[in-house]
């Protein structure tokens, strides 16, 4: 026997001790996958997890992808049977969207569905049935205002509808400050403000959204959704959004809210935390909220709760992914992880308060009524691809009615 | 004595098979998929026939066609810039200058780096407040200034001079070798007969250069065909879709589980590739074979 053989022998026999070993480590107890976007998943989701191998024995292990890559790496997965004993997803109609019948587990027997509130059952339930485990909080995206700017400029009203609004952009811009930051290269962000629309339509006309969901009822000819479109054209086109807005990024905007030189940005309402933690000076009470207020909109769009867990109806470790579940529902275990969420408002058990920003309650009592925006409330609905037609409205001449047919389009095929 | 020549099978069954598992066996299964509708949004996987390729033919729930034109306006462009860049720098840099080696590293350079990386590297640099308007507007050219990557008049634009200027030095290696291979006795024998510089190219240079000219044009051509991480780092396709290519539209018909369509993309573009690179390929090496 040569040298490279003895050499090659050794190796293997290293490798294989070492899985042995590994294997070991282990079988004191359950390992727990978990499928995740990286921004979902924050240090107190660690922190907790650590905390739990350490009192149960199991391991938690984290499969976590890009944010933008998520979706498809967890269809990709759940299509050919490797998908995770827990995955993560949007709440609401989002989870219909991986087919809850086949890979979710029913989860409505657990004992902390009891303590849920009423708006995170609602979202993490599908077809009568609970699917997850939710820690997240409903929020909406509404107009966030600096109150100082708008007193200089001498707006004495908040703004409730869509001259109102118009006006008080001018007197902004007559001061020599931008109106309005809008982050129109995150295709994301644009279709943020027609998901929040939406919500007008459904309180106009009950029944909307399950007529797009049943595939009976199409965007287009929706004729209050393309005046609303057209409106941010002309918000545009009269500079409010300020100079090559389309180059604006989604991450620099909790920067510029901070630098004081714009007056407004389409939010959600624990942003304001985010701009006082880049500037002190600029607290939270500086700012207020109130809803997008395009064709004349007075509702305010809410989330179905944001991120929750479901659980991979093909685990091999049920027992382990209950026991974690209920583990993360302890109350002192919440209590942590909402002190350290504080970009997250009410909490969805109801034995822990939660946060509820200022401007949360602000834009609520500004609203006639809340609603399911169409990013939970409408199935296939993609801010990113509705984004990425909106841009076509201020590069390529495009009109909101051209937008609202071309999201039927897109949709279309996933109805078959 | 042949036998010697050949390779055992022992040595040709692992690639075989290596090749079948990794690239053969996930092509036909791909060709196979884009004649279904699976959409991980729905249970089951149904043939459609040819369905998924009349859509994309009329832009049927994507902006197909438009992808497909802005991805031959992308090849034909750069093709033709990053060649003629390419060739320029190799002459000159081929002889004569002290600090050719030095230079030739530096244009080679952008060619080493990850298409990813030089693609957010420049969103930076292309920002209506980044360096590149900056040095404009230092220079007295503040009229040319833009917001490159998001006006309807420059996105597609940029796009492509970040692909010259990444694959120009690239182009010229390839050259340069090639001009390097050609004799120094036929340059010296047309001097001597009173060639100028511009015949001597004509008559010589390009002539020896065409081999070498083929593997580049077929090259960047087949890039051009299959641009992908350039535009996906600097637009994702935007704004509005006015840089979106055929595959940063497959990446996206991925994202929304439509494997039957994505994959009908696929092999849209992987026919119009070879049939294209097959063509040229043979157009050019046939006037070769007739000199």
């Amino acid at each position: 026997m040569n040298n490279k053989k003895i050499a090659a022998m050794t190796i293997a026999a290293a490798m294989a001790a070492s899985l042995l070993g590994a294997n070991a480590v282990y079988a004191a107890g359950e390992t727990i996958t978990i499928a995740a976007g990286a921004g979902w998943v924050k240090d107190i989701d660690k922190e907790l997890a650590a905390k739990y191998e350490e009192e149960s024995g199991n391991t938690i292990e984290w499969q976590v992808s890009p944010d933008d890559q998520y979706e498809n790496v967890l269809g990709s997965k759940l299509a050919v049977g490797e998908g995770a004993d827990i995955f993560y997803t949007r709440s609401g109609i989002t989870m219909n969207k991986y087919q809850p019948d086949k890979y979710m587990m029913d989860l409505s027997d657990q004992e902390w569905v009891s303590h849920y509130v009423d708006w995170a059952k609602e979202g993490t339930s599908y077809d009568g049935k609970v699917l997850q485990f939710q820690t997240w909080s409903v929020d909406g995206w509404g107009i966030l205002y600096n109150k100082d700017i708008f007193e200089e400029a001498g707006i004495t009203e908040v703004p409730t509808n869509f001259e109102t609004f118009k006006d008080a952009c001018e007197k902004v811009k007559a001061i020599g400050k931008t109106p309005i930051y809008e982050s129109g290269a995150a295709q994301w962000h644009l279709g943020v403000w027609l998901s929040g629309m939406t919500t007008q339509t459904e309180a106009d006309t009950p029944g909307f959204y399950a007529g797009l969901n049943d595939n009976s009822q199409t965007l287009a000819g929706q004729d209050g959704l393309a005046k609303a479109l057209d409106q941010m054209v002309e918000l545009n086109d009269a500079g409010y959004f300020g100079d090559d807005f389309m180059a604006n990024t989604w991450e620099d905007a909790p920067g510029k809210m901070a630098s004081g030189d714009y007056a407004m940005c389409v939010t959600y309402t624990t942003f304001p935390a985010e701009v006082e933690a880049i500037n002190p000076e600029m607290t939270v009470d500086k700012f207020g909220m109130f809803p997008l207020p395009l064709n004349d909109n007075t509702t305010f769009g809410v989330s179905a709760g944001g991120i929750g867990r479901c659980v991979n109806k093909d685990t091999k470790v049920a027992d382990a992914v209950y026991d974690y579940l209920n583990f993360l529902a302890r109350p002192e275990n919440l209590t942590a992880y909402y002190e350290a969420r504080l970009d997250l408002g009410p909490c969805s058990l109801n034995d822990i308060p939660g946060n509820v920003p200022a401007a949360y309650e602000d834009v609520m009592s500004r609203s006639s009524v809340s609603g399911l925006s169409a990013e939970d409330g409408i199935l296939y609905w993609d801010n990113t691809q509705v984004g990425n037609l909106m841009q076509g409205m201020f590069v390529a001449g495009s009109t909101g009615a051209d937008v609202l047919q071309g999201i039927d389009d897109l949709r279309q095929p996933s109805f078959g | 004595m042949y036998k010697k020549k050949y390779y055992g099978l022992k040595f040709v069954v692992p690639a075989f098979i290596l090749y079948t598992v990794l690239y053969i066996i996930p092509t036909i299964a791909g060709m196979i998929i884009s004649f279904t509708d699976w959409n991980i949004t729905r249970p089951g996987v149904h043939f459609v026939g040819i369905q998924n390729y009349i859509n994309i033919f009329q832009s049927k729930g994507g902006p197909y066609l438009a992808s497909i034109s802005h991805t031959f306006e992308f090849t034909i462009i750069t093709v033709i810039l990053k060649t003629l860049l390419g060739l320029g720098l190799a002459l000159l840099l081929n002889k004569g200058l002290k600090s050719r080696f030095v230079f030739r590293t530096i244009f080679f350079l952008p060619y080493a780096l990850a298409p990813l990386i030089i693609g957010i590297s420049f969103v930076s640099v292309l920002k209506p407040d980044g360096p590149f308007n900056t040095l404009l507007t230092a220079i007295g050219l503040e009229r040319l200034t833009h917001s490159w990557l998001t006006e309807a008049s420059t996105a597609l634009g940029s796009t492509m001079a970040v692909e010259i200027w990444r694959m120009a030095g690239w182009n010229m290696m390839i050259l340069l070798a090639g001009l390097q291979m050609i004799p120094e006795e036929y340059y010296e024998a047309a001097s001597i007969d009173g060639a100028t510089a511009g015949q001597k190219f004509r008559k010589i240079t390009l002539p020896f250069l065409r081999p070498s000219l083929t593997t580049v044009i077929v090259l960047n051509t087949i890039h051009g065909l299959r641009v992908f991480d350039i535009i996906y780092s600097l637009t994702g396709g935007g704004p509005g879709g006015l840089t979106e290519v055929i595959n940063t539209q497959v990446f996206k018909e991925f994202g929304l589980g439509r494997y039957g369509m994505a994959n009908a993309l696929n092999v849209v573009i992987f026919i119009i590739t070879v049939v294209i690179a097959l063509s040229m390929q043979k157009a050019l090496r046939g006037k070769e074979s007739n000199e």
